[in-house]
This record gives structure tokens, C-alpha cells and sequence, in this order.
């Protein structure tokens, strides 16, 4: 009797550790989220009083009313795109669905610049961030829209058409309702890139809710900015709620029949205007923006400091790679323990990680920031005492918080491709080689990795992209002497310099260009989903 | 194994990018928020001279000042060098300066621009000057308070609260008539306003120019800056140069019985637990050097420290004004109320 309630209890020991690992990482990816959360309850200063009554509320209309600028306009732009692209057949129909993408790699700080070099204080203001912002982050909509378009079940809209409706028709009542899920998980993406948006918002001089994170730490004090996040923190989870919660569990396919669909040829003039309305939205997205920069390095090409260019350039690459490979592990490990264990406390705390991407970059950078001043207040004491270190940070403002910060806010990018990649995969793969005496472990790097390694290259290749151009929380955590690519163009081009920005703006778009190329060519067909990855289920 | 490769791949780059570990003895890391090419040459100079290594650290004030205070007295800078008085007073409160004793600075360094307990020094001054189109007729207008005025409705370009300038420029009218006057005064200006807050100085003046306002508040060396734009700088170098043909300067506060033009300073310290105080003394003592300050002058725009250095030939066009030198000290004490009564009034 006894010895069988010691072999359960050493059971259950050795079940504990083996989750150890992964319960770790977890809390550690949690714990800033529940710091910022915790700074509510906090003692009400008259400085926060004062933060509410003549800050908050300009600051969330503001934020309010680009978004509400933004989304129909990228709507219209990505959406119309997409069904044209996915419905018509017309000379130049290929060329023209990659370069519908490439606004992507313009981050929107390098896009209000280039407009302001171009057009001067016109562009400065509202509506001018707003156009900005939709011409760069209408591709999100636009990839998504074409997924669900040139997969659309061919059944239903054969069916539409023998009831005897036409083209636009089956739009209206067929094509348009079906692609309601892929339409809002565009939008969502076009809404939280807005509200992220630090560099842009910043240079035009418009208050929002980032730039009010910013204005609240430099001048009232840490937890002032923290309770600001908190609140900003559960807004957009709420937000998230309401859409998963309209959703529902409604089904969006007929789940057969994915073939496919014939395109439509268009005639001449047709196909002549179609060309002519698709390059607008990638004129105005990339090829104004590449175009200016290009023409201004080129312009200054003689009086800049090359050297120093290519040192901050390898710099940011080394460190957005290096936190790249540690985000797409953390994600996968996760994923896979998930996969393996069924824990429903390890379920929920993988669940929790995820919500790193639903917030802006602020919030995790003043909650990452708040949590490692918190720790170091205890182990620095520690470590000096026993004269093991004499600072007074040991992890703040060091790089390690930098790349901490990047795992909070990016690992739900990488938890979800592997998810998705997993299960296609099946759980038949990892028996078998289960059942032919091989551990968890070792069919993890033996049989699973490999079997799933595109997606990870292409999560990979898309979280390097975004980490080279990443702001807001680069320039909360970064110590003061790193500065990044995305870092010091936002520097100089708050001093109105030009030089420095025009090159290292190009920089990150060939960047963002060669990697999403890269990508192509590696991995095939699989990276056109590749903004699927981004969606935070 | 395949994994090894990316483990590998990792701690390389963390290696790499993690940088090879400094030799701190012999150099001196300055922390400044001053971004022109002169400083750069004048740091140049300087290692030059002295052999001393100079490290600089470029970033925003306000980042300087919070990395300072995180790390306290193991930060690994020397000296801090950052615009505006209201900082350094806040860095001196913080506890991030020492005191420190050189006769040289305290002979070039008049009283008025610098700590009295000799934490900071001055290295240059501007004026915040209010500015107009040259064809425009200014009326009655004489000093900061009259741009409250009604009669100027939708005329008054200035750039974001959240900006030092104008924080200290609001603290030193807080010590000069008093809360209450201030907030008034800040309403009627508020509501004077041609658009939005937005952009920096330079931004004002070209808005200037295009007759979206009659009134720009602005630093005066981003005149001088906007004046000497070529083509190799700056890409909107042509529009720079027109605007500032097309306005004029006006200093406020220049009566007989009025306390002068409001003025803000660049200035340095040495840090608490510099590892090099002697270096950095010496460091700073360059930088009021006349060498310096000529360099300050000359290609920066910005009113030297000592009335023995010439001001730049556009400054002297200016003519000579009356300066409110004990703004300097006051925008310290009272800009966190000065940001405060900005936001109450709508200005962000």
C-alpha cells in the first residue's frame, strides 16, 4: 500500500518536472501582463487624476478617429484588390499579385517621412496619417481576402450563378458574406498596426493613445504609464472579445470543394483599367516611399557616414535574428507541448502568452520594463552583497531585456504557425515514431521538426522583418548607446535630418524586400498564406 | 543535428551583437541629447588634443536622464549634456550631477547660467523669439503675454506642450506673474491658435511663411539653421532658405521696465560616479573654451555663453535684446506645473 502511494507521488513528482520546462517559460512570457494589470489597484495619484481629466480623453478620440479613418480605406483598397486579382484573368495579373503585397515592407514611419519630404506640412495631420496608414497596411486585408478568395468553394458560387445571378451579384450575396472571417481578421491586423504606430503619429505631432504612453513616462512617473497601459491593455482585449464573441461559431465554408475557381478573362479596356487602378494602391504604398528615399540617398550618397551605416546595419540584423531564432523556439516548444500533454492549466497559460500580440508594442515594453526594475530591486542587493555584481541594473536596459521584450510581444506569431503546422501535421507522425521507442524529445527534432520546417523558416523570416523595423518598444528598452535602424531614423528624423533617415529607411525596405523574396523562393506556394501567420487566434 | 545549427546561429549573434567589452579607463563617455555635426567636430578635437577617447552617446533627454537614474552611480557616463535648464535642474534634484570645482568655469560661466551649487554649466544660449511675415503688421504686440490677445485669433503657430522649450518658457512666466495669470493667459492663447500643435520649430516657421498663421513661437538658432540650409543638408533647402527670407524677428519683452526675452540654455555635468572627473572637467572647460563657443556661434546659431565670443553676422542683424536671464534658474523649479496648466488649457 504504501509503496504504491510513493510510486504515484514520484509519478507525479516526475510528471511535474517534465512540465517544469514549459511552465516556466510560460509564466515568465505571462508575468508582464499580470504586473500592468496589478498597477490598477495602485494608490490614485493627483498626477493620474490630472492624466484622466486632460490627457486620456483627447488621446483615445484621437486614436479613435485614425482608426476609423483607416480601416474603410484600407478596406476598400484591399478588398477591391483582392477580388479583382482572385476574380480576373488579365495581362500582368501575376506581376501584379506580388507587388500588391510589397507595401507590407514599408514600415509607416518611413512612409510619413517620404510623404513629408514630398509634399511638405500638406500631409501633416490627420488625414494625411490617415491615407498613410492605408495605403501601407492595405496588403493585410488584401492577402487575406485573396487566400479566402482563390480558395472560395466553387459549389456555392456555380450554384449562385445557374439561379441565374450575375458577376456582381454573386459578389453581393455569395462571395462577400463567405469572406467575412478572412475580411475581419485583415482589419484587425490594419487596427492593432495603427494603434501600435509610435514613429509616424510621433513626427506628424498627433496625440494617441502610444504617443500618450510616451508623454506620461517621460513626464509623471513609471506607474502613471503603467495604469495607462493596463487600461489600454484591457480595451483592446475587450475588443478581441467582441469580434471572436459575433463570430460565434458560425460556419464559413461548406468544407469540401476547395478548387480552385476559373477566372474570369477580361477584354482590353478592361484589363488596361484594372492595371491602372492596381497600381494606385502600390504606387501609393511602395513606390512613392521606395522611390523618394532611394532618390535622397542617392542625394547624399557622398556626405554619409557609410561606415556607421553598415555597423548599425549588421547590428539590428544580428539582433533581430537572434531574437527571431529564440521567439520561433519558444513558440514551437510551446506549441508542441501543448500538443503532446493534455494540461489544462498549461492550455490556458499557452492561451495567455498569446494575448503578447493583441496589445501595442508600449504596453509590453512599459510592463517588460516595470517587471525587470521590480526584479532588480531584489537581485541586485543579492549580488552585491555577495560581490558577485555591482550594478544597480542587472536586466534593465540591457540587451537580454531588449530580446525579452521581442518574446512577450511576438511569440503568439510564432505559437500560431506551429499550431497550424502541427495540425496538419497530425498526431499519427508522432505516435508512430513514439511506438518505435523514441522520446517526446527525440521525436520532436527527429521526425516533427523537420516535417514542419517551412513554416518555421517562413516564421522566422516574417518575424525578422518585423523586428528590424519594430519602434515603439526598441526605444522604450534599447540601452541608450543601441540604436537600431528603425531607432535612429525616428531620431533623425524628428530633427528634421535627412540624410540619416533617407539611408537608413532604405536600408529597412530592402531589408523587408530581400527577406519577404527570400522567403518565396525557399519555401514555394506555402508563404502566400504567409499573413495567416500573423492572425492571433 | 539540424537544431544545433540554429543554437549555434543564436549564440553567435548574441555574441556578435552584444559588442566586444569596452576599455573604460582611458575614455570618457559623454551622454548628450545635442545632435549637430559641430559637436561631433569639436569631440573630434578635443581627443585630438587630449588623447582622451571620447565615446558619445546620442539620444533624448528625457532617455538619458531615466537611464541615469536606473542605473544610478554605476552608470558607466562621465558627463551629461542636454538641452534646457529645467533638465539639468531635474538631473541635479535626482541626484544624477556632482558638484565640481574648476576657477576656469567659473570665471567664463557667468553667475546666472550656471548652478549655484556648481553642478551644471551652461554651454549656449537661445532665445524663444516670436516671429512674423515681414509685410505683417504686428499692432500692439510686445511681449508673450499680449498673444492672448483675441485680436489674434487663428494666428499662433507653436509646436507640442510635451516640448521643454516650451515648458520652461511657461515656467519662467509662472515665476514671473503667478499661477493664476499664466492659466488665463494660457487659455486665451490656446484659443489663438492657427492649427493643431505639430511638428518641431522649424516646422512653425515654414507654416509661417505660407500664411497659415501671423505668429510663430520658435528657438532662435533654428532661424540661423533655416537661413544657412544648402543643398547637401537638407532636401526642402530652397523652401527653408525662402522662408526665412520672408520673416522677421521680434525679442518680447524689451520695455524699459520689462525682465527680457525668455532664454534657454544647452548644458553639462559631470555625472555622479564618473569614473574620470578630471577628464570631464576638462571636458567641459573645452567647451567653453573660445574655440568652442566660436564653433557654437558660428555654425550652430546659438547665442554664446561669454560676451567676449561674437554672436553669428544673421544674430547680430537681430540687433542686441534683453535677456531673461533668471527665467534660466526658474524654469527648473516650476515646468512640471508649466506641463501640467499646458494640458489643463488644451495645448498637447
Amino acid at each position: 500500500m504504501a509503496l504504491r502511494y510513493f510510486r504515484a507521488s514520484v509519478c507525479s513528482i516526475v510528471a511535474l518536472s517534465r512540465l517544469l520546462p514549459t511552465l516556466s517559460i510560460c509564466s515568465l512570457l505571462v508575468i508582464p501582463h499580470l504586473i500592468i494589470v496589478v498597477q490598477l489597484f495602485g494608490p490614485r495619484s493627483s498626477d493620474w487624476l490630472h492624466i484622466v481629466e486632460y490627457l486620456l480623453p483627447a488621446y483615445v478620440l484621437n486614436t479613435c478617429e485614425i482608426v476609423a479613418g483607416v480601416l474603410p480605406i484600407s478596406f476598400f483598397l484591399g478588398y477591391v484588390s483582392a477580388w479583382c486579382i482572385g476574380t480576373f484573368d488579365f495581362p500582368g495579373r501575376k506581376i501584379l499579385k506580388r507587388a500588391l503585397m510589397l507595401p507590407i515592407s514599408v514600415p509607416t514611419y518611413v512612409a510619413a517621412y517620404a510623404y513629408y519630404g514630398m509634399f511638405g506640412s500638406a500631409v501633416v495631420g490627420k488625414w494625411g496619417i490617415i491615407i498613410i496608414f492605408s495605403v501601407v497596411l492595405y496588403p493585410y486585408i488584401y492577402l487575406f481576402c485573396l487566400a479566402g478568395f482563390s480558395r472560395e468553394s466553387r459549389t456555392l458560387i456555380e450554384t449562385a450563378r445557374s439561379l441565374g445571378s450575375r458577376t456582381f451579384d454573386v459578389f453581393r450575396r455569395v462571395q462577400f458574406p463567405m469572406s467575412r472571417p478572412a475580411l475581419i481578421s485583415g482589419l484587425w491586423l490594419v487596427c492593432m498596426d495603427t494603434v501600435n504606430d509610435y514613429g509616424a503619429v510621433d513626427f506628424f505631432g498627433i496625440n494617441t493613445i502610444t504617443t500618450g504612453v510616451f508623454v506620461v513616462r517621460e513626464n509623471f512617473d513609471i506607474s502613471e504609464s503603467g495604469r495607462f497601459c493596463a487600461w489600454l491593455l484591457i480595451l483592446m482585449l475587450l475588443i478581441r472579445g467582441v469580434e471572436d464573441w459575433t463570430r460565434g461559431k458560425r460556419s464559413f465554408s461548406d468544407g469540401h470543394n476547395y478548387v480552385a475557381r476559373r477566372r474570369i478573362r477580361m477584354g482590353t479596356v478592361s484589363s488596361v483599367v484594372a492595371v491602372f487602378a492596381l497600381l494606385v494602391p502600390i504606387g501609393a504604398g511602395f513606390i512613392i516611399p521606395a522611390i523618394s528615399c532611394l532618390t535622397w540617398m542617392v542625394q547624399f550618397s557622398e556626405v554619409a557616414d557609410w561606415k556607421h551605416a553598415f555597423e548599425i546595419t549588421l547590428r539590428t540584423v544580428l539582433l533581430a535574428a537572434s531574437a527571431s531564432v529564440l521567439v520561433v523556439w519558444f513558440g514551437l516548444y510551446l506549441s508542441w507541448s501543448c500538443r503532446v500533454r493534455r494540461d489544462t492549466l498549461l492550455h490556458l497559460l499557452v492561451r495567455v502568452c498569446q494575448t503578447g500580440y493583441v496589445v501595442p508594442g508600449v504596453v509590453i515594453g512599459i510592463s517588460v520594463m516595470t517587471m525587470l526594475l521590480a526584479l532588480d530591486r531584489v537581485i541586485v542587493p543579492i549580488f552585491s552583497y555577495f560581490s558577485i555584481f555591482s550594478s544597480s541594473t542587472f536586466l534593465y536596459g540591457t540587451y537580454f531585456a531588449l530580446i525579452f521584450a521581442y518574446c512577450v510581444r511576438f511569440v503568439a506569431m510564432s505559437i500560431t504557425a506551429c499550431d497550424a503546422a502541427f495540425l496538419r501535421l497530425g498526431m499519427l507522425v508522432h505516435e508512430a515514431a513514439r511506438s518505435l521507442g523514441k522520446s517526446p524529445l527525440q521525436v520532436l527534432f527527429m521526425v516533427e521538426i523537420p516535417s514542419i520546417r517551412p513554416t518555421l523558416l517562413i516564421v522566422f523570416g516574417l518575424l525578422f522583418v518585423e523586428l528590424v523595423k519594430e519602434l515603439p518598444l526598441t526605444m522604450l528598452l534599447a540601452p541608450p548607446d543601441f540604436g537600431t535602424l528603425a531607432t535612429l531614423t525616428h531620431m533623425h528624423m524628428k530633427n528634421e535630418d535627412i540624410i540619416v533617415p533617407a539611408i537608413y529607411s532604405s536600408i529597412i525596405m530592402s531589408i523587408g524586400i530581400g527577406s519577404s523574396f527570400l522567403l518565396w523562393t525557399r519555401t514555394g506556394p506555402e508563404a502566400d498564406n504567409v499573413s495567416e501567420y500573423r492572425q492571433n487566434k | 543535428m539540424n537544431y544545433y545549427k540554429w543554437l549555434l546561429l543564436f549564440i553567435c549573434c548574441v555574441c556578435l551583437a552584444c559588442g566586444q567589452p569596452r576599455d573604460q579607463s582611458s575614455e570618457l563617455t559623454v551622454y548628450t541629447s545635442r545632435h549637430y555635426a559641430a559637436d561631433d567636430s569639436l569631440y573630434a578635437e578635443f581627443q585630438r588634443e587630449t588623447g582622451t577617447t571620447i565615446r558619445v552617446v546620442k539620444n533624448k533627454d528625457d532617455t538619458l536622464i531615466n537611464r541615469l537614474l536606473t542605473e544610478g552611480a554605476q552608470a558607466d557616463a562621465d558627463v551629461l549634456i542636454t538641452a534646457d535648464a529645467a533638465r539639468l535642474h531635474r538631473a541635479k534634484n535626482l541626484g544624477l550631477l556632482q558638484p565640481i570645482k574648476s576657477k576656469k568655469l567659473d570665471q567664463l560661466v557667468g553667475e546666472s547660467l550656471r548652478d549655484p551649487e556648481h553642478h551644471w554649466y551652461a554651454l549656449t544660449l537661445r532665445a524663444r523669439i516670436i516671429v512674423h511675415r515681414k509685410d505683417f503688421d504686428t499692432g500692439a504686440l510686445r511681449n508673450y503675454l499680449h498673444l492672448s490677445d483675441p485680436q489674434w485669433r487663428g494666428s499662433i503657430l507653436v509646436r507640442k506642450s510635451n516640448h521643454v522649450y516650451n515648458q520652461s518658457l511657461v515656467a519662467s512666466m509662472i515665476a514671473h506673474y503667478g499661477k493664476a495669470r499664466v492659466k488665463t493667459w494660457l487659455q486665451g492663447l490656446v484659443a489663438n491658435f492657427a492649427r493643431n500643435p505639430s511638428g518641431n520649430d522649424r516646422s512653425q516657421v515654414l507654416a509661417l511663411s505660407k500664411g497659415e498663421g501671423d505668429f510663430a513661437i520658435v528657438n532662435s538658432y533654428y532661424l540661423g539653421k533655416m537661413m544657412a540650409a544648402t543643398k547637401d543638408k537638407e532636401q526642402n533647402w530652397q523652401e527653408q532658405n525662402e522662408a526665412f527670407s520672408r520673416v522677421k524677428v521680434m525679442f518680447p519683452d524689451q520695455g524699459l521696465d520689462a525682465h527680457g526675452t525668455h532664454v534657454n540654455i544647452t548644458g553639462a555635468g559631470v555625472c555622479n560616479g564618473a569614473d574620470n572627473v578630471e577628464d570631464s572637467i576638462r571636458f567641459i572647460e573645452y567647451l567653453v573654451s573660445d574655440r568652442a563657443q566660436q564653433v557654437f556661434a558660428a555654425t550652430n546659431f546659438e547665442y554664446p555663453i561669454r560676451s567676449d565670443i561674437e554672436v553669428a553676422s544673421v544674430l547680430k542683424s537681430w540687433g542686441d535684446f534683453k535677456r531673461n536671464l533668471s527665467g534660466i534658474r526658474d524654469a527648473g523649479i516650476h515646468s512640471k506645473q508649466a506641463l501640467m496648466l499646458m494640458q489643463e488649457a488644451g495645448w498637447h
